[in-house]
Order: C-alpha cells, then sequence, then structure tokens
C-alpha cells in the first residue's frame, strides 16, 4: 500500500538550553493511504505535537514531513495554508468552531477561503450523513457538544480532503456521542477512501483503528 | 480586599498587554485634556501679558481729570493705589506721533509699564528718556548724554524743533507707542476719545507739568495680579460705576475685567474680557474634539477588554465568590488603572506641554507656562489637572457601568453566555470575517471619532493657512493675503522684483486748496542719488485734490464738472476764495522713469494732461489756473502771501488705455484710481513753474545686481528724513516667511497632537481587536487560511472605518458648502436689491454699506436691509469663506489619515503570527 504521508527524522524542541523540552525527537514514521490509523501514548508523550506537525499547523525544529513527493515543511505559510485547506481536514478535541458564526458558515467556511463553490449536493448528503442538517443555522453554543463536534467533522470533510487529522476528537465528550463520532468517523473513512490519523489515549478507541502508533516521550515505540 | 488585590495581580500579570493597552487608553485621554488644559492656560497668561505689555498695572486709565473730579476719585473706597501722569504733547517720527510727558508722582511710575534699556528716567528740564524705535526711526546713533532733537509739537499745537539731553533709553516693549494705537485703544467709552494717550516719551514731571493740560489717573485695587480678592464684587458697585459716572474717557487695564466678570458689571458701554479671541475659540474647540476622540478611544479600550474579563469573573462567581465581591475587583481594577493612567498622563502631558512651549519659544513666544497660573488666570480657566482627571473618571465609569451592571447580576456561567440573533447564511467571507471579527459599535466610535480629526484637521488648515478664504460681498477676508502682503503703495514688491521701496509723507491737504509744506515727501535728491545706483520707478502726488479754480463754473471744462470742491467755510482765507469755482485735479510727479513708461521717452519741461482713454477735458495749449500755498507748520497757518495762482499751459496730452494700466503695475499705482484726468510733470518743472515744495511720495528701487539688504539699508539710510520710511522686500520676504513658517508651525503642533492620539488610539485598538480573536484567527488558520491572508483581511477591515469617515465627511463638507452657498447667494441677491435700489450704477464694483435706519420702514430697502443684516448675524455666514477650496484639504488629511491607519493597522499586525502560536491561548 502507498504511504500518504511520510517523516524523517522529525523534531520538535520547545525552549533552549537547559529549559529545552524535546517534544518530538528524530520521529520517523509513515501512514498508509485509506487506513484509519490512531496515534496513542500518555498525556505528554508528544502526540498532539506530531499531529500538528503532521498538519502543517506548527513548524518542526528539524526534519521532514511529506505528502508523497511533497514535503509540506519547506513550503512558505501561503503555500501551506493552500496545501493544507485542499488537503488536510482537521478535527480538535475542542472543536474550534467560530462562535460568531452559525454551524452552516463554520462548514462551508474552508471552501470560501479557498474561493470555491460549494457543492450543495455533497453538502446536503454530508449534513444529513452527520445529522447537523436540521441544526445549520444554529450558533455553536446552541448546539450539543456532540452536534459542535459533528460540525467540525463536517467542516474538515467539506472539501473532501485526502487526510484527516483528528487530536482527541471524543476527547471532550461523553461516550455514546463519542462513539457515533468515532462510527461516523469510520464511515466517512470508508464511503470515501481517506487516511483518518487520530490521536487517542483511549485503548477502547484505538483498539477501532486499521493500525496504532505508539509514541512515549517524543519518540515512536511501536507502528 | 487583600484576596481581591491577589487575583487582580494574577489575572493582569497574565494579561500584561490588554493591562497595557487599557492603561493607555486613559493615558491617551488624559495627555489630550491635559495638554488642551495647559494650552487653554498659556493662552491666556498670554493675554494677560499683552493687556500689562499694552495697559501696565492697573485697572483703568481716566482721561482730561480736573482737580475737582481727582478729589471725587480720591475719596471712592476700595482704591488701593492710585497713581498719574502727565501728557503735554506729542513729537512725531514719520508718519507716527509719540505722546510725551512724565509721572506725577511715584505711584504713576511704579503702577506704568516703562522698562527702562539703559540710563534713567528724566528729572531735569532738558532731559528726555525714549524708546529705542525713536532712535532707530530718526536714525540716529544717540547714547545717553548725547543731545537729541526732535520736531514737539505741544497741546496747543504750537510746532517747534526742540533739542534734548538723552538721559534714558526705553525699551520697545513699552506700551502706549503710538498715536494710532492710541487714538483706537484709548477710547474707552464709544463716542469719546482722548487725543493723547499716556506718554512713552518721558520728559521731567517739571519740564512736562509747565504744559500739563491732559492727566492719566491710575487706579489699582491690588499691587499685582497674584493674588484674589473678595471684594472683587464691592469694586464694581462702590468703584467702577462712580468712575463711569464721571464721563471722562476710559481706559480698561488687565485687572479691570475681573470686576467685570466677576460682578457681572458692564463697564461703560461694552464688557471687556480676554477670552474672545479667535485663539481662545480654536483652542476649545480642539479640546472638545481632543476629549470627544479620546474618550471614544477610552471607550473603544475598555469595551475591547471587557468579553475577556467578565468569561473570568464568571469563572470566579463558579468557585463561589459574590456578586458584591465581583463588583468590588472590577471598582479597584478600574481605580487603579485610572490612576496609574491618569498620573502616568499628567507627566506625559507636562513633557508635551513643554515641548510645545520650545517650539513656541522658537518661534519667538513667550513660555507662559500652564500649570500653574495667576490668580486671575485660574478664575478664568479649569484647573488643568482637576478636571481631566474628573473627566477620565466619569468617562471611564461611565463606560464600566454595563460590565459592572453585567457582573454584578450574574447568577450563573449560563447567564453569561453569548446570544446570537438567528441569522441566514452569510456567503461572503468579508463579511464572515467582520462578524468573526465584531465591535461594530466600536467601529461606528472609531469613525465618528475620524470625522471629527478630518473636520478639525480641514478646518485648521483652512484657517491657519488663510486657503479657505475667498473674496466676497461681505469683505470678511482676502483671497490673496499673501500677494497683498508685498503690496507697498500699489505696488507689489514681489512680483515687480522691487527690492526697496520708499514712501513719503503726502504734502499737507486742506479745505480744497493745495498745500505744500517743505518738511514733506521724498526729495528730487534723494531720487537723482539713487538713480546712479538702480533704477527708481518714482511719482508723487501732490495735493491729491489740488486745485484749479476758475472765476465761474461755466469757465471750466465739462469734463471736469463733477469733481468740484466745497471750500471749508472754517479756513482762515474763505472769504476771499468763496466765489470762485474750484475743482480738484490731481497734480503728479513723476521721475525720468516713469515719464519714461509714460510717454516713451523722458520729459524735462512739459505740462502733460493723462486722462483715461482719451476723455481728457483740456487739449494742449489750453491754460488751467492752478492754485498752491505753502503751510506754515509753526504757526500751523497758512499765511495769505504764500498762495500763488499759477496758470500752467498743457503741453501734451497722453491718453491712458486700461490695457497699459492692466500690464504695467507703477502706470497703474500712480493711475489706476483716476477719475477724470490728471496734470503730470517732472519735480523741477513743477519747482520751476513756482510750486512749493514739489516732492515724491513713492520711490521703488530695482538695483540691477545682487544686493544684500545691509548694502541696501546703507544706500537708502542716508536719504531718509523723519518723514519718508523704507522697506525692502527681503525684509518683507522674512516676515512673511515668519509668519508662515508660525502659521506651520501652529498647524503642525495641532495636527502632530491630532495624528499622535489617533495613530496610538489605533495601535491600541487594532491589538486589542487581534487580542480578543486571536482565538477564532488561529482557527481560522488551522482550517488554511494563511496568515497573509488573515492579515490582509484584518488590515481591510481596520481600513475600511477610515474610508467611511473620509465618505462621511465629504459629504457633510459638500452639504455645508451647499447649505452656505444658498445662504451666500441670498445675501448676494439682497444685495443686488438694495444697491440697485438706491441707485447705485456701479454696482457690483463698488457698493456702499446701509444701516437699516438709514431706510423707512415702508420702504421695501428696509425689509431688505433688515433680512441682509440678519443673514449676516446668523450662523456662521462669514465661514463661507471657508468654502472656496476644501477639497485640496479633504484630499491632504483623508490621505494622511489613511496612510496613519494602514500604518498603525500594519505595525499591529505585524507580530500576528507569533501570537496565534501561543499555545496556551488557543488550544
Amino acid at each position: 500500500m502507498k504511504n500518504v504521508i511520510t517523516t524523517h527524522h522529525l523534531t520538535k524542541t520547545y525552549g533552549s538550553g537547559e529549559a529545552a523540552v524535546h517534544a518530538l525527537c528524530d520521529c520517523n514514521v509513515s501512514f498508509e493511504e485509506g487506513k484509519f490509523i490512531a496515534i496513542v501514548g500518555t498525556s505528554g508523550s508528544g502526540k498532539s505535537t506530531l499531529l500538528h506537525l503532521l498538519g502543517g499547523l506548527d513548524t518542526a525544529s528539524s526534519g521532514e514531513v511529506c505528502y508523497g513527493e511533497t514535503s509540506i515543511l519547506k513550503m512558505n505559510d501561503t503555500e501551506l495554508s493552500q496545501f493544507r485547506r485542499r488537503n488536510i481536514g482537521f478535527v480538535f478535541q475542542f472543536f474550534n468552531l467560530i462562535p460568531e458564526l452559525t454551524a452552516e458558515e463554520n462548514v462551508l467556511l474552508p471552501l470560501m477561503i479557498d474561493k470555491v463553490k460549494p457543492d450543495r449536493t455533497y453538502f446536503k448528503g454530508l449534513t444529513e450523513t452527520l445529522g447537523i442538517s436540521n441544526r445549520l443555522s444554529h450558533y455553536p453554543s446552541q448546539l450539543s457538544g456532540g452536534q459542535q463536534q459533528r460540525t467540525a467533522i463536517a467542516r474538515a470533510l467539506i472539501h473532501k480532503p485526502k487526510v484527516l487529522l483528528c487530536d482527541e476528537p471524543t476527547g471532550n465528550l461523553d461516550s455514546k456521542s463519542g462513539q457515533e463520532v468515532l462510527n461516523l468517523l469510520r464511515r466517512m473513512q470508508q464511503d470515501m477512501g481517506q487516511t483518518v490519523i487520530m490521536v487517542t489515549h483511549d485503548a477502547d478507541i484505538a483498539s477501532q483503528a486499521d493500525h496504532i502508533v505508539r509514541i512515549e516521550d517524543g519518540k515512536i515505540v511501536k507502528e | 480586599m487583600k484576596f481581591q488585590s491577589f487575583l487582580l495581580l494574577r489575572y493582569w500579570s497574565k494579561h500584561k498587554g490588554k493591562a497595557l493597552s487599557l492603561i493607555l487608553s486613559i493615558l491617551l485621554f488624559t495627555i489630550s485634556t491635559v495638554c488642551m488644559m495647559f494650552s487653554e492656560r498659556t493662552e491666556v497668561r498670554r493675554q494677560l501679558h499683552a493687556l500689562y505689555d499694552r495697559y501696565g498695572n492697573y485697572s483703568f486709565t481716566i482721561h482730561n481729570v480736573t482737580e475737582q473730579q481727582w478729589q471725587e476719585i480720591s475719596d471712592l473706597p476700595l482704591i488701593e493705589k492710585s497713581g498719574t501722569t502727565i501728557s503735554c504733547g506729542r513729537i512725531a517720527i514719520g508718519r507716527s506721533s509719540y505722546t510725551c510727558g512724565a509721572f506725577a508722582d511715584e505711584n504713576g511710575e511704579a503702577m506704568s509699564h516703562y522698562p527702562l534699556l539703559s540710563g534713567e528716567f528724566p528729572e531735569q528740564t532738558g532731559e528726555i528718556a525714549v524708546p529705542e524705535f525713536m532712535l532707530t526711526g530718526k536714525n540716529t546713533n544717540a547714547e545717553i548724554g548725547d543731545t537729541v532733537c526732535f520736531s514737539f509739537t505741544d497741546l496747543d499745537g504750537s510746532q517747534s524743533q526742540q533739542s534734548w539731553t538723552l538721559c534714558g533709553i526705553l525699551s520697545n516693549e513699552i506700551s502706549r507707542l503710538n498715536l494710532d494705537y492710541s487714538y483706537t485703544a484709548v477710547s474707552g467709552v464709544e463716542g469719546q476719545s482722548v487725543e493723547y494717550a499716556s506718554p512713552c516719551v518721558l520728559f521731567s514731571k517739571e519740564e512736562a507739568g509747565a504744559q500739563t493740560h491732559y492727566i492719566n489717573l491710575l487706579l489699582a485695587p491690588h499691587d499685582s495680579l497674584y493674588t484674589s480678592d473678595e471684594q472683587s464684587e464691592q469694586w464694581g458697585t462702590e468703584t467702577v460705576e462712580p468712575l463711569y459716572s464721571l464721563g471722562n474717557p476710559i481706559t480698561l487695564g488687565r485687572q479691570a475685567f475681573i470686576i467685570s466678570t466677576m460682578s457681572q458689571q458692564t463697564t461703560g458701554s461694552e464688557v471687556y474680557t480676554v477670552e474672545s479671541t479667535d485663539n481662545m475659540k480654536v483652542l476649545r474647540m480642539l479640546f472638545v474634539i481632543m476629549a470627544v476622540i479620546s474618550a471614544i478611544a477610552l471607550f473603544s479600550g475598555v469595551v475591547s477588554v471587557m468579553p475577556e474579563r467578565i468569561r473570568s469573573l464568571r469563572l470566579l462567581k463558579c468557585v463561589g465568590m459574590s456578586n458584591r465581591s465581583l463588583t468590588g475587583i472590577f471598582l479597584l481594577e478600574f481605580f487603579i488603572f485610572w490612576l496609574i493612567g491618569s498620573i502616568a498622563g499628567i507627566l506625559i502631558a507636562c513633557g508635551v506641554h513643554e515641548i510645545l512651549l520650545a517650539i513656541q519659544s522658537v518661534l519667538g513666544e513667550p513660555r507662559y507656562r500652564g500649570y500653574f497660573a495667576e490668580w486671575l488666570v485660574t478664575q478664568r480657566t479649569a484647573s488643568p489637572f482637576l478636571l481631566p482627571l474628573m473627566l477620565s473618571a466619569l468617562i471611564s465609569l461611565l463606560v464600566m457601568i454595563y460590565p459592572i451592571m453585567h457582573v454584578a447580576k450574574l447568577q450563573s456561567i449560563q447567564a453569561a453566555q453569548k446570544r446570537f440573533a438567528r441569522r441566514t447564511a452569510s456567503r461572503r467571507l468579508g463579511g464572515l470575517f467582520s462578524r468573526i471579527l465584531g465591535g461594530k459599535t466600536i467601529a461606528m466610535l472609531q469613525c465618528v471619532s475620524l470625522v471629527l480629526v478630518l473636520s478639525a484637521s480641514m478646518f485648521g488648515y483652512l484657517y491657519y493657512t488663510d486657503s479657505g478664504k475667498g473674496t466676497s460681498y461681505l469683505t470678511l477676508g482676502q483671497a490673496d493675503t499673501e500677494t497683498n502682503f508685498y503690496v507697498v503703495d500699489n505696488v507689489n514688491l514681489e512680483e515687480n522684483e522691487i527690492d526697496c521701496a520708499l514712501t513719503g509723507l503726502r504734502p499737507q491737504t486742506n479745505v480744497g486748496i493745495g498745500i505744500a509744506d517743505t518738511s514733506s515727501g521724498i526729495s528730487e535728491d534723494a531720487v537723482k542719488t539713487l538713480s546712479g545706483q538702480s533704477k527708481v520707478f518714482a511719482w508723487g502726488v501732490y495735493a491729491t485734490d489740488h486745485v484749479v479754480c476758475y472765476d465761474s463754473w461755466k469757465d471750466a471744462p465739462k469734463a471736469i464738472s463733477s469733481y468740484r470742491s466745497e471750500l471749508n467755510s472754517d479756513w482762515e482765507h474763505y472769504e476771499h476764495f468763496k466765489d470762485l469755482a474750484l475743482y480738484r485735479i490731481p497734480l503728479i510727479f513723476l521721475n525720468d522713469t516713469m515719464m519714461e513708461k509714460l510717454c516713451g521717452t523722458p520729459v524735462a519741461h512739459e505740462t502733460i494732461v493723462v486722462s483715461k482713454s482719451g476723455t481728457s477735458p483740456y487739449e494742449v495749449g489750453d491754460s488751467i489756473p492752478m492754485i498752491t500755498a505753502l503751510y506754515d507748520a509753526a504757526q500751523d497757518t497758512v499765511p495769505f502771501d504764500s498762495i500763488k495762482n499759477i496758470p500752467v499751459t498743457v503741453d501734451r496730452s497722453v491718453s491712458i488705455t486700461q490695457e497699459q494700466l492692466d500690464t504695467d503695475a507703477f502706470l497703474n499705482a500712480v493711475f489706476g484710481s483716476l477719475d477724470s484726468c490728471a496734470i503730470v510733470m517732472t519735480v523741477s518743472y513743477a519747482e520751476e513753474l513756482g510750486f512749493y515744495a514739489p516732492c515724491y511720495t513713492s520711490a521703488q528701487l530695482k538695483f540691477t545686481e545682487d544686493i544684500t539688504n545691509e548694502e541696501i539699508e546703507a544706500l537708502v539710510k542716508p536719504l531718509l528724513t523723519d518723514t519718508v520710511s523704507y522697506v525692502t522686500l527681503s525684509d518683507l520676504q522674512k516676515e512673511q516667511r515668519i509668519l508662515r513658517y508660525s502659521s506651520m508651525a501652529g498647524i503642525l503642533v495641532l495636527f502632530l497632537l491630532f495624528f499622535v492620539i489617533c495613530f496610538i488610539g489605533y495601535c491600541n485598538t487594532i491589538r486589542m481587536k487581534m487580542n480578543q480573536n486571536i482565538q477564532n484567527l488561529r482557527r481560522l488558520h488551522d482550517i488554511g487560511m494563511s496568515v497573509f491572508e488573515i492579515k490582509r483581511r484584518l488590515i481591510w477591515s481596520v481600513l475600511q472605518i477610515p474610508f467611511w469617515a473620509i465618505g462621511i465627511t465629504g459629504g457633510l463638507v459638500w452639504s455645508f458648502q451647499t447649505f452656505m452657498k444658498n445662504r451666500y447667494d441670498t445675501y448676494a441677491s439682497l444685495l443686488r436689491q438694495q444697491q440697485e435700489g438706491v441707485g447705485n450704477t456701479e454696482f457690483p464694483d463698488g457698493f456702499f454699506y446701509y444701516a437699516v435706519e438709514e431706510f423707512d420702514k415702508s420702504d421695501a430697502l428696509y425689509d431688505i436691509t433688515i433680512r441682509m443684516e440678519e443673514l449676516k448675524e446668523s450662523w456662521m455666514l462669514e465661514y463661507e469663506l471657508w468654502l472656496p477650496r476644501p477639497w485640496g484639504a479633504w484630499v491632504l488629511f483623508g490621505s494622511v489619515i489613511l496612510i496613519l491607519v494602514a500604518v498603525a493597522a500594519i505595525l499591529s499586525v505585524h507580530r500576528i503570527r507569533e501570537r496565534m502560536e501561543k499555545k496556551e491561548e488557543i488550544l
């Protein structure tokens, strides 16, 4: 199977000198296309850092993150932003919805940024699948946690990205809502053939993934 | 309180940037208000000291006081000090006359303002003390102990050349400089004038007293201005009213207006105030605008910080803190910020004020600091510390009322959740971005503040540069103030490249008879001497109404019949001339250069009749009977045997065209105002014919080489007399430069204040807006909006405000212009009706002012004139003069504001990436 993302000697250090914290050390890992992959580890192990570096949300101290042949860490901000909005979808633990915008506006926002006209059929199908079609005119504060996360997933999927990066997407939800979100992610991955990389510290959730990448103290210990 | 302080410290130490922004808002408000209060005090002090320079340290000068009146005044209560000075005549230098006199007693000296530069005051007969400028004007280097000679006219009008020993030289800062000044300044009561002001040339008491005729009484309720007086009101009723009841002309000194203000006493026909100057009005207007702008900045600052702060306080509520404690925290927080911001603001304002004073000082203005002031000033101005502090506290409290009330009502976390109105989804990213950033109210307020800044800048620019002034029927302004600045004797020195202009005194005229005196004007010798060094355009008008006489009206040419001269029956020789028909025709002298301009060649011995457009009443060969007479200054009379009838024969007739007048500045200066005709000849030919003391009254010197001012002075000064003065182009240019730079400095200081506050306020607001929205911005970045795009949209969202402000201001100016133009057109139309109604055929080239009283109530012109007066007195009609050219200023200051806001926005979003990457604030 073809690797969609590969990292080479990826390192991230916060601070300098004696106060330096090595969040990620010489990390070499690859992710297969079309798989549902879980990154697991204890708190502070560096799993979120890895996910942010994979998505270009953070800059690495050294090393490379390659999507196929393309190294995203060499891109400037404008190129990286464009690459991200077209190829990567993000789902965060705290949803990161913009409170001033309605659910519909939040979902369509990436397309607007990219100046792309939304595919209304796809949008309708996506929101219906995610069960938020009747909540589109609501603001995030008027939605439940599960609905907010499903809105965030819709936003991540609206431009049909190749890779979906999820940072503990169920961490802020009850078990029932969490499971619903997981099922949805799995279904989307299967229907759309996307690669889903999910950070979690929940062993049960991780067990539902095709692959598990374990990380401890900033190092990949098992792939 | 201790716990609350601890919480505050912890919270704000984590949010230093926001705390700084909030303090900065209060600080800006304090700086602007304190600076304006300082400026107001400085201006009042400046005016007060100007009064001192003019009138000295006293309240009233009462003129023409008799012995009996003096007794009455002495008996009045509440007079702390009084002194007398004596006027005994005048000394003439050039065109000005200066009052001579002495102190009658010690108080007279102490209370007046006579700073001695050197020497001492006269004590013996034959001694004199004069201001320095008189020696300069006399062109003498006389020193203490030298003998000086002046033409002295005593109170009876007798003139004589007298010599004195110079015992003292007074500073030019002396008050009551000359009669021009005195005549206007001294008569404090309408309808009453005094011939002599308090003296500026001092004699000994004995010498002046011998001719005493006028007495100035000085009253001073105080030794100085620097203490307060509880009896001010009593002065009004017990002292001032009796003074006015004497009926003598009164001059008001600088303390008088305290009385008039504090007791609301109308002193005579006017209430004296020092605040009604343009500078004060402008300063107050600016103060209000600055206060509004700063208040908006403060409001924006507080409102921007509040949502974040409320969230934090909400958490405290959740952990058990009472609403009362939370309100306490808020109030404590407000107090601390207000205290820090205000104190720092006052300190910085003091620094700014010092800088402004330093700039003014460079331009020659004395440094009148605004921190503390004389008691008198404190009665007229608000405290520059207390008022801004109270205002900033009040505004801070006002803007915090909502959050405080909100906090006081907090019931639960949910109660404070942000609620949004339902709305349909927007399809535009720009619209969404604006919603994400929020702050529409603040944006509107900022827009208002920018409209104010732009309007005030435009007003300031048009006001200080005069560039908004146009010409109008109201003659309230001049279109070419700067051009007129260089006009001397109707010739623009700069346009005609004239290096120096001499102006002589015209021969005295009286009762329609041409009269010369031997001391007048620029001599032929002086012009000849200067002609060797330069090209000289010289001309003189010999008694503008020089008389031509005929035995009867029938003998005179018809074309001059409208220039008949009415003989004054008071004239001593009236009986001799009353049966003659007299006409006024100018007799003009031209030098060679001017003759060449007029005739094409120099003409030495010809009498030329010059008329406009070939309407000469005389032909070549006609004899014109002209009268000349010599004035005897010593006797102040025209001896009968000096009157001569000189028939002149017309040798040449010259017609001068309008085109010549339009193209030649010199011909225009001499003949531009010609009514019918003029008789022209050279000075030497006039002397040959028997005219007395012909001379030039104007001469313009054009040097062929580059010449310095000093060299011109060296050439010209020896030729000057008491009646001839001169001005050089470089002097005028220097003066104009000083005026222009002063104006520019004024504008710059004004705009700097405006724009610095605007700039800092904007930086502050943008930063706060960014901080408040940093999470949302980060979210946008996460879903694919590049930092560049975020910056671009942020900058654009900020720039929209000045664009709106510029548009709104343009609309306001246009509306105002249209409104005022309509009013002005109405006035012009009424004026036309009025002038046509009174039969003025020269309108609109010439028009006359008519008071309402001049028309009968039944006359239609009465109503027209009433409407005109109403229009003229109503709101800002005079400011139609500001309207001709506002658009240049609009573009200029609109651009400046746009650039400033753009720079502020660019600088503020510069480090947005670093801010977004601060993880603890984001996820």
